[in-house]
């Protein structure tokens, strides 16, 4: 309780001294093609900032059905990037699966500058799936090195969701 | 050979295999490769395939760098290693041709939020445009590269016995070989060197109405 307690004082510390530092982008958005691909695009705007842990890794997940992929690709330019397709539906235990990309070191982002990431997936398509898409905060929880397999969930916000149609683009801003 | 009711058995069978077989391929991929494997400096796709096939291990994900974009593919369908180096290099140029596209939407989106002089009067929309040409500039650049066939790959995951792992770690381009539980071993795969944030030069140097004056031509508003 105590450290329950302490956390909560912490936190309080830290939204006071960054206001509207955010862990998660404040900005951003979500394009896909309508077929195997989707992008976004993520902005913190002024302030960086806000993390919980003292080296925060920040880690964008996009949640859909994994049932037709035979492959999974990410790209991202972040800071200290990483892209986590091997652990896609290692910890699952339905059909939705996170494919992340995400930085080890989200200190290192740059106030009002965008950063690219893509997720594009192979086999075969469903007429459609849901998605949700969200933003995590992430800190090096299972070894003190940079590698997916170390990176454990602070905490989660969701940017938004909704229905991939296949043959069916679509682009949403936050 | 087969009764009116015999042929859609067969079929509904065969594909009831058929999907099962399909799953079967995808379950027997999930969790930790065996090992992941870093090198001193990237590998050429005809390096890594191999490197892989002499000695007879599979190759089950790659991870690669180019102009401070960093990717991993993974394949959950047993493939050749042939196979999964040809479709990494050929998603990935697919993947840039559409953001490409998708870039140029995002410069029509800003332009046709912000003003010339709003830009101009505000530093931090200059860095976002900055960032968006930047990004665009950058995906072009990947493109040319990876058509050229650049070596991009820095690491790779396979699934191999421990006597192969010990026959990999002993090339002299490999700078570590970590089995999937050793946790502390499997840390900074990719080299320092690659940890690179580029930008184009030319748009670094714009102004304010340089900026927007990009940004309307590459848009295509």
């Amino acid at each position: 309780m105590k450290k329950l307690v302490a956390l909560v004082v912490v936190a309080m510390m830290l939204s006071r001294t960054f206001a509207g530092a955010m862990y998660y982008p404040t900005s951003g958005d979500f394009w896909y093609n309508g077929q195997w691909q989707a992008d976004s695009y993520t902005n913190w705007g002024c302030c960086p900032g806000g993390w919980l842990t003292a080296d925060p890794g920040y880690e964008h997940d996009f949640a859909t059905n994994y049932n037709y992929f035979t492959s999974c690709m990410t790209w991202t330019d972040l800071p200290y990037a990483y892209d986590d397709c091997p652990t896609a539906g290692v910890d699952e235990t339905g059909n939705l699966w996170v494919f992340s990309y995400g930085s080890f070191h989200a200190q290192y982002t740059v106030q009002n500058t965008s950063y690219y990431g893509s997720w594009t997936f192979g086999g075969g398509s469903s007429g459609s799936d849901p998605y949700y898409l969200q933003g995590q905060e992430v800190t090096h929880a299972f070894c003190s090195g940079d590698s997916i397999w170390c990176m454990g969930a602070v905490r989660t916000t969701t940017l938004g969701s909704g229905t991939l149609y296949w043959g069916q683009s679509q682009y949403w801003t936050w | 050979m087969f009764g009116h009711r015999t042929v859609p058995l067969l079929i509904a069978v065969l594909a009831l295999l058929t999907l099962s077989l399909a799953a079967g391929r995808v379950t027997a991929q999930i969790g930790p490769s065996d090992a992941a494997i870093s090198f001193l400096a990237p590998l050429g796709d005809a390096d890594v395939r191999a490197f892989v096939d002499d000695r007879g291990v599979q190759l089950t994900s790659l991870h690669a760098s180019v102009l401070g974009l960093t990717g991993s593919y993974r394949s959950y369908a047993h493939i050749s290693s042939a196979a999964l180096v040809r479709d990494a290099r050929e998603s990935t140029i697919t993947t840039f041709t559409n953001s490409l596209g998708s870039s140029a939407q995002r410069l029509r989106a800003f332009t046709g939020s912000n003003s010339a002089a709003q830009v101009a009067g505000d530093a931090g929309l200059q860095t976002q445009l900055r960032s968006l040409l930047n990004i665009r500039a950058k995906l072009q650049r990947a493109i040319a590269l990876l058509t050229q066939g650049t070596a991009v790959i820095y690491a790779i995951d396979v699934n191999a016995t421990p006597t192969q792992l010990a026959a990999l770690a002993s090339d002299w381009r490999v700078r570590a070989v970590a089995a999937a539980g050793d946790l502390a071993a499997r840390q900074d795969l990719k080299p320092a060197a690659l940890e690179v944030i580029w930008s184009d030069s030319e748009i670094d140097g714009l102004d304010a109405p340089g900026l927007y004056t990009r940004a309307l031509a590459e848009g295509g508003r």
